[in-house]
C-alpha cells in the first residue's frame, strides 16, 4: 500500500516537472520576446527523437543523449530567436505564422524520417530503489530529480542573478529595460536557447519513461498552454503550481474519470478560466 | 481611354473562367472533378473564416464548426434515416447554434485571448466524439454516411459549385453592406467602433455566427461526398491550414481565400510521388507571405500588372524623349 502511493505520488512530480520544464521556457519566452511560441511541442518532440538517436541509434548512451538533445534544441532556438522571431516581435499576426510555418516545418520532417510509429528508450537507471518498506521504480524516480534539479536551478537563474533579473525587468517594460543598459536581444536569445533546450530535454527525459511519437508534440503544446493558462503568464510560481495541478488531474484524474470525460472537461475549465480571468490565477495578464 | 481598351480582355476572361467551369466536367478526367470539388468545399470554409477575421478575431478552431456540422449531418442522415438534402442545412444550423452560444463568452476576448480560446475550442469539439462512441463512431471515425448522389462525380461538382457561388454572394453580400463596414470598424479599433455606438460584442457573435454557419454547411458537405469523417478530418492541423490558405490568398480581398485555397488544396496532389513533402511547399508560402507578399498571392497579380505599367509608362515616355 505505502509503495503503491509512493508510486502514485512519483508518477504525479515526474509528470508535473516535466510539464513545468516545457512551460518554464513557453512562459519566458512569452514574457521576453510577446510572442506565443506555437512550436515548443514540436520542439520538446524533436528533443525526444534527437535524443533518441544518440542513445539508441547511435549507441552514445542516456548523459550523451541527453546532453546532446539539449544542446542541439538550444542551439535551435537561438537560430529561432534570431532569424524567426525577434523581426515580428511587434506583429502577432506574423510571429503566430512564423511559428505555425515552425510547426510545420519540424513535425513534416519528423514524419518523414521516423514514420508513423512510436519509439521507447530504456530506462536511464534500470531497476528499483527501496527505502525502507518502499519500492520506487528507478527510472521515474531519475526522471523527476533531474528535471526538479533543472527547475530549481532555472528558477534559481531567474530570480537571483543579474541575468535573470535582466529577464525580468525586459517582461515588464522592454523599452525601459534597455534604457537601461540592458542589451535585450542577448537576453531574449539566451531565453529563447534555454527554453528550448529545456524542452528538447524534457522530450529526451519522456522518451526513457514513456512513449515517442510525432502526436506528442500537439498533446503537449496543449497542455503546456493550459499550464500557463491556470497559473498565469508572468510568475514562476503560479507556472508551478499550474504544473502541479495539472500533473495531478493527468496522473490521477484516469482512476476517477475515464479520459473521455476529463479531456473535453478539461479544455472547457481552462477555456471558461480563459474568459473569465485570462490573468491566471497569478501573475499579471499578457 | 486605356481602361476602355482593356475591357473587352476582361470580359473575355471572365466569360471564359465561367465557361469553363461550367463545361470543364464534360472535358477532364474524373480526377480531376474530385480535385475540383474539394477545393469548392474547402473555399466555403475558408471564406466563412475570413468573416471571422474580417471582424478582427484570428482564429485557430475554425475547422471545429466544420465538424459540429459534419458530425451533425452525418449522424442525422446515418442514424435517424433523414435525407442529407435536409441534413446539410441543420447541420449547418447547428454549427450556427454553436457560435452564436461560444459567441457570447468568446466576444469577451481580443488578439491573442481570442486565438487561444478559439484553439482549445476546436480540441475540445473533436476530442467530443469519445463521449458518444456509438453515435460518432470515435477515433477511428464515422464511416458510411449516406452520400448524395450515386458514384458519379460529376453531380457532386455542380452541387458544390452552385452551394459555393451561393455562400460567396451571401458572403460579398454581408461585407459590402453596413453590417460589413461595422466589422471593420471594429477591426481597426473597437474603442473608435462602440463609442460610435456600435455594440462591439454583438457584431462579434454575429460574425462568428455566420462564419460558423458556413463552415458547418461545408462539413456537411464533406461527409455527404466523401461518406467518411474522423475527428482527423477536422483537427488542429485543419483548422491552421483554413488560416494559411486565407492569409496565403490575401486576408484583404474577397478573392483571397478562393485563390489561396485553390492553390493550396491543389499543390499537394500535384505534387505525386513528393506528396509527403507538400507541408514544406505550404510552410514555404507562408515564408512568403511573411517576407515577400503580406497582403497574399491576390496582391501578387496587381503587383505584377502595376510593375507591367509603370514599365509601359516609362518605355512611353522615353520614346517620347527621344
Amino acid at each position: 500500500m505505502a509503495s503503491q502511493v509512493a508510486g502514485h505520488t512519483i508518477n504525479v512530480l515526474m509528470i508535473s516537472s516535466i510539464y513545468v520544464l516545457v512551460a518554464l521556457g513557453f512562459a519566458l519566452v512569452f514574457s521576453v520576446m510577446r510572442i506565443m511560441n506555437f512550436a515548443h511541442g514540436a520542439i520538446y518532440m524533436i528533443g525526444g527523437f534527437i535524443c533518441y538517436a544518440f542513445w539508441v541509434t547511435l549507441g552514445l548512451g542516456p548523459w550523451a543523449g541527453l546532453l546532446l538533445a539539449m544542446l542541439v534544441t538550444g542551439l535551435f532556438g537561438l537560430f529561432v530567436e534570431k532569424f524567426c522571431f525577434r523581426p515580428f516581435q511587434r506583429d502577432f499576426e506574423k510571429a503566430t505564422l512564423m511559428a505555425i510555418a515552425l510547426v510545420i516545418v519540424l513535425k513534416t520532417t519528423a514524419d518523414l524520417t521516423v514514420g508513423p510509429l512510436s519509439r521507447s528508450m530504456p530506462p536511464i537507471v534500470p531497476g528499483s530503489v527501496r527505502i525502507g518498506t518502499i519500492v520506487l521504480g528507478a527510472d521515474r524516480l531519475t526522471v523527476f530529480l533531474i528535471a526538479a534539479a533543472l527547475l530549481t536551478a532555472f528558477t534559481l537563474l531567474v530570480q537571483k542573478t543579474k541575468m535573470g533579473q535582466a529577464m525580468l525587468a525586459i517582461a515588464h517594460d522592454p523599452e525601459a529595460a534597455s534604457l537601461m543598459g540592458i542589451n535585450t536581444h542577448r537576453i531574449s536569445a539566451l531565453v529563447c536557447a534555454t527554453g528550448c533546450g529545456l524542452a528538447g530535454l524534457a522530450g529526451g527525459l519522456v522518451g526513457s519513461v514513456l512513449v515517442l511519437h510525432v502526436m506528442i508534440a500537439d498533446t503537449m503544446l496543449v497542455k503546456v498552454i493550459e499550464v500557463v493558462i491556470l497559473g498565469g503568464i508572468g510568475s514562476i510560481g503560479g507556472i508551478w503550481a499550474g504544473g502541479l495541478a495539472m500533473g495531478v488531474v493527468d496522473g490521477l484524474g484516469p482512476y476517477f474519470l475515464p479520459a473521455v470525460f476529463s479531456e473535453p472537461l478539461g479544455l472547457a475549465l481552462v477555456i471558461a478560466i480563459l474568459v473569465i480571468r485570462p490573468q491566471g490565477f497569478y501573475g499579471h495578464g499578457m | 481611354m486605356k481602361q476602355k481598351q482593356r475591357e473587352p480582355f476582361r470580359i473575355f476572361g471572365i466569360i471564359a473562367t465561367i465557361v469553363m467551369v461550367f463545361i470543364g466536367p464534360v472535358i477532364v478526367s474524373t480526377y480531376y472533378i474530385h480535385l475540383a470539388t474539394l477545393v469548392f468545399i474547402y473555399i466555403m470554409a475558408t471564406s466563412s473564416l475570413r468573416i471571422v477575421h474580417v471582424s478582427g478575431q484570428i482564429s485557430l478552431g475554425h475547422a471545429a464548426f466544420m465538424a459540429i456540422g459534419g458530425y451533425t449531418s452525418a449522424m442525422l442522415a446515418k442514424h435517424l434515416g433523414w435525407s442529407p438534402w435536409c441534413a446539410m442545412p441543420a447541420g449547418a444550423i447547428a454549427a450556427m447554434m454553436c457560435g452564436i452560444l461560444i459567441g457570447f463568452p468568446f466576444s469577451r476576448l481580443r488578439t491573442i485571448y481570442f486565438t487561444m480560446a478559439s484553439l482549445f475550442f476546436g480540441i475540445m469539439v473533436t476530442n467530443m466524439v469519445g463521449l458518444a462512441p456509438g453515435l460518432t463512431g470515435s477515433w477511428l471515425g464515422l464511416a458510411r454516411i449516406p452520400r448524395l448522389f450515386g458514384s458519379s462525380k460529376v453531380p457532386y461538382y455542380y452541387t458544390f459549385l452552385v452551394l459555393t457561388l451561393i455562400t460567396l454572394l451571401v458572403l460579398y453580400r454581408i461585407e459590402h453592406s453596413r453590417v460589413g463596414m461595422t466589422l471593420k470598424s471594429v477591426a481597426q479599433s473597437h474603442l473608435a467602433a462602440s463609442s460610435r455606438g456600435i455594440n462591439e460584442a454583438g457584431i462579434r457573435i454575429l460574425a462568428l455566427s455566420i462564419g460558423a454557419f458556413f463552415a458547418g454547411l461545408s462539413g456537411g458537405a464533406y461527409a455527404h461526398y466523401a461518406g467518411f469523417i474522423s475527428p482527423v478530418t477536422f483537427g488542429v492541423m485543419p483548422s491552421i491550414l483554413l488560416l494559411v490558405y486565407l492569409l496565403a490568398g490575401g486576408k484583404r480581398s474577397f478573392a483571397g481565400p478562393i485563390i489561396g485555397t485553390a492553390v493550396l488544396v491543389l499543390v499537394p496532389y500535384v505534387m505525386g510521388e513528393f506528396k509527403g513533402y507538400a507541408p514544406y511547399f505550404q510552410a514555404v508560402v507562408i515564408l512568403a507571405v511573411i517576407f515577400l507578399i503580406p497582403e497574399g498571392m491576390t496582391s501578387l497579380f496587381t503587383q505584377i500588372a502595376s510593375r507591367v505599367r509603370e514599365r509601359q509608362e516609362r518605355r512611353r515616355t522615353s520614346k517620347y524623349a527621344s
